[in-house]
């Protein structure tokens, strides 16, 4: 049996697996994928269409989709956060889903390495959120180019001058960042189901204190609302360094706590 | 001849907080055969069959299967029916058995769609659409399709209706002709896999009460079902 054509099968299966999350309208995670969505989605559709089928609307309408779809998208408190919390949320919910649906019993005595296992869902989880950011990416590119080609006189006009630049810099600072972010929603999830007093709880204080700590050293300069025009390539890279070397630590942590401390 | 055994439990004690689910227990179970282990409720059975798959670690004791420590890495020569077990409910039937067949090392893929023929389920309708018979059948093939040393059903039986039970019994008697196997069954539905005992084992607040030769007692005792009422009531 080949060990990749087992973890591919995993991958896909917990791609699905996470799809009947979507269903679970008492999650908070899904509420705020939701919002931020419905948010997104409402901008979309009465500017998008309404400018795309060239019916006239004010400029004034159209100045406050530009405002809105600036925020939404472009390098802030709220969508970095954002985009920190969405894959940390794809990935907490897909291990308790196995408990949840039924599953677990089939998924804890697969004969395969709990790598394996983990690495499966951690998979799972950031595709997911590439989708996540290519919805976003897309969607607002065509707003964009809808309003510059049919609404070019609004008096905020100048903010979608570089919106494409800076909505790809948000999304690649966003999946450097979201190995780390894939890997502590995966352990949130393996030690809400562990025999172990304690980690749930300082679990988020760690979650914030990445962010607080990212924020308050040098790497901030990678958040800069002018960082787009003259990438900060070092830091840049230091941030991805940082991703992967955490996640790396919290991964194998995770996958020793599944072999030893959770029971069924 | 003297008597091979699968499975050895020796002074096996397991605790959840101030609850003792097996309390130094010691058991066998004969290689080969298909076995009853049969308790009331609590008695310790779907404990005792975790701990064989390395779902639960026991506290106390040692653990032999076919001579190994219980781990996930044994788990290849292992088919696990866990108790309320369900599967994956977007896969379609044909979509289950195409993944058992990647994720379940020796999973024979044409024997598990002649199974799922002989036992009425669509291929093409998705598991969260089957009644509870039709799933216990799936999940019935997706243990016995895979040709492996050990098979342990938890509650197999559980809530499901008489055709069903019929036809997952005649199954498990099927494949024992196939490809002799060891089969641990955990059971409170004695009256309907009684007949397919060969060994039965009952134990009670964790220790091992009786273990006996299932057709031996079935002489002496009338049924299996006679003889559990006598210990249990």
């Amino acid at each position: 049996m080949s060990t990749s054509r087992v973890f591919w099968a995993l991958v896909r299966n917990d791609s699905r697996l996470g799809s009947t999350f979507r269903f679970d309208k008492a999650r908070g995670n899904v509420s705020a994928l939701a919002a931020y969505l419905l948010a997104f989605g409402i901008v979309f559709a009465l500017g998008g269409l309404l400018l795309g089928f060239g019916m006239h609307i004010s400029d004034l309408f159209a100045a406050r989709v530009i405002t809105i779809l600036d925020f939404l998208i472009t390098p802030n408190a709220f969508t970095i956060t954002f985009l920190f919390y969405m894959p940390f949320a794809f990935t907490s919910e897909m291990l308790p889903r196995e408990w949840k649906s039924g599953t677990v019993g089939w998924w804890l005595t697969l004969p395969y390495s709990r790598n394996l296992l983990l690495g499966a869902k951690n998979m799972a989880g950031f595709f997911r959120f590439i989708k996540l950011l290519l919805i976003l990416f897309v969607t607002s590119e065509y707003l964009t180019i809808l309003i510059r080609y049919l609404q070019p006189d609004v008096e905020n006009f100048g903010l979608l001058h570089d919106l494409p630049l800076r909505v790809l810099y948000s999304c690649a600072i966003a999946l450097l960042l979201s190995p780390f972010f894939v890997s502590m929603g995966t352990t949130g999830g393996v030690l809400s189901k562990a025999q172990m007093k304690g980690l749930p709880v300082i679990f988020p204080a760690l979650f914030l204190a990445v962010i607080v700590g990212i924020f308050s050293s040098p790497l901030r300069a990678v958040f800069s609302s002018d960082a787009y025009l003259s990438p900060p390539w070092l830091s840049l890279l230091l941030v991805f360094g940082v991703s992967m070397g955490l996640s790396t630590l919290l991964f194998f942590f995770a996958t020793n706590v599944l072999e030893h401390k959770v029971e069924l | 001849m003297e008597m091979e055994y699968a499975i050895e439990l020796k002074n096996v004690t397991k605790s959840y907080k101030k609850k003792l689910a097996l309390d130094r227990l010691t058991v066998a179970f004969p290689t080969g055969q298909i076995t009853g282990l049969l308790g009331p409720n609590g008695a310790g059975k779907s404990t005792l069959l975790k701990m064989l798959v390395g779902l639960v670690h026991q506290d106390e004791g040692t653990i032999s299967v076919f001579g190994q420590s219980p781990s996930w890495r044994n788990n290849g020569e292992i088919a696990y029916l866990p108790d309320r077990g369900r599967w994956y409910a977007l896969q379609t039937v044909a979509e289950a058995l195409a993944y058992a067949e990647v994720i379940f090392p020796a999973f024979d893929l044409d024997l598990a769609r002649k199974m799922a023929d002989s036992m009425e389920l669509d291929p093409t309708a998705q598991i969260r659409t089957l009644s509870k018979g039709l799933e216990a059948r799936l999940n019935l093939i997706l243990c016995l399709a895979r040709r492996v040393r050990l098979i342990l059903f938890d509650e197999p039986f559980s809530g499901i209706d008489l055709v069903s039970r019929d036809k997952i019994t005649q199954n498990i008697i099927n494949s024992m002709f196939d490809l002799p196997k060891t089969i641990i069954i955990c059971t409170h539905e004695i009256h309907e896999a009684e007949s397919i005992f060969d060994h039965v084992i009952f134990i009670d607040k964790g220790q091992m009460v009786l273990a006996d030769n299932a057709e031996q007692l079935r002489t002496e005792k009338g049924s299996i079902e006679s003889v559990y009422r006598g210990l249990f009531q």
